[in-house]
């Protein structure tokens, strides 16, 4: 005797509850991977801040050695945004000293001198913030530009 | 008898498994949009009393009064009102800065070694982790303070 047919399959509310499992999922890692770039904003702003302030004769002894040492215009009157300026070939070694132990390795920086590249750590960054100063080089103005991203992975 | 277009008791599996699914997607979503609430609470409050630390400041004398506004940077510095809010009691402090969560300001520096300015009695930032909570956001700032650039790090709870 053959069965009785219904309307609606058992397969068709399993199907309909894998579409709501999956638009869940597609809502929840949008909501967990939007990115706030309020970290990145407070370091780029902190780190300029920072920089345009602080001289090298206030760093501790040991970094101010390192610094005179590796620069090749050093004067300790100077703050780290001019030495930066000053020294782009070598500006490297000032972010390094600097920011060692201070930055996570999750976050890339990149300092520019008049768009010209003095230190770079974007490789694979996302999400960047730039801030831009303008830094006294002897009798002209720079413009220093800083930016902080988070790498991807 | 005419017969029917579909079985009844199909109808009425097919209704309840309907609703079951949309109950528990509005709910999900709800919980979802809640949680994300309260961190964007948090990360708004985070910012606020991180801002106040990085500002110069106001009437740092009259703080332990109830009045003025902290603050204990300038341009990048930390200066000498970083005394003043030291002394201050922490729930005081609370209420000058209007937040009723609860937070934890301290430096670290390169070699991770942290200075703790105020808090909760009894937390530290190597115990804050543990504190009973679902809900905890962490914002760094840079200073320069004691001869050094470090960290500034203010963590926020519910």
């Amino acid at each position: 005797m053959g069965m009785k047919k219904g309307f609606f399959f058992s397969s068709d509310a399993f199907i309909a509850l894998m579409l709501f499992v999956v638009v869940l999922l597609g809502i929840y890692s949008y909501m967990v991977t939007s990115n706030n770039m309020q970290q990145q904003y407070y370091f780029s702003e902190d780190l300029m801040e920072v920089f345009s302030n602080v001289r090298a004769m206030d760093l501790p002894e040991e970094k101010q050695l390192i610094l005179e040492e590796g620069l090749t215009n050093y004067n300790q009157s100077s703050t780290i945004s001019e030495l930066i300026v000053q020294n782009p070939d070598e500006a490297g070694i000032i972010i390094e000293e600097l920011t060692n132990g201070l930055i996570s390795w999750q976050y890339g920086i990149g300092l520019f001198s008049d768009e010209e590249e003095v230190y770079n750590d974007l490789e694979n960054v996302t999400s960047s913030v730039s801030r831009t100063k303008l830094v006294k080089n002897e009798s002209i103005f720079n413009e220093l530009r800083l930016e902080i991203g988070v790498k991807k992975g | 008898m005419k017969k029917g277009q579909f079985w009844y008791s199909d109808f009425m599996i097919g209704i309840i498994i309907m609703i079951t699914i949309g109950l528990l997607f509005f709910s999900t979503i709800a919980r979802l949009y809640e949680s994300n609430d309260k961190i964007g609470d948090l990360i708004s409050d985070g910012s606020l009393i991180s801002d106040y630390f990085m500002s110069t400041g106001y009437m740092a004398s009259q703080w332990s009064l109830g009045e003025g506004r902290i603050g204990f940077v300038n341009n990048g510095i930390v200066n000498e009102n970083l005394d003043e809010f030291q002394s201050l009691e922490y729930n005081l402090s609370k209420t000058l800065f209007g937040i009723n969560y609860d937070y934890l300001v301290y430096f670290e520096n390169s070699e991770e070694d942290t200075e703790t300015i105020k808090g909760p009695p009894g937390i530290t930032p190597e115990n804050v982790n543990d504190a009973d909570t679902d809900y905890m956001i962490k914002l760094i700032r840079f200073v320069y303070y004691n001869g050094d650039i470090q960290k500034m790090a203010v963590v926020i709870w519910e």
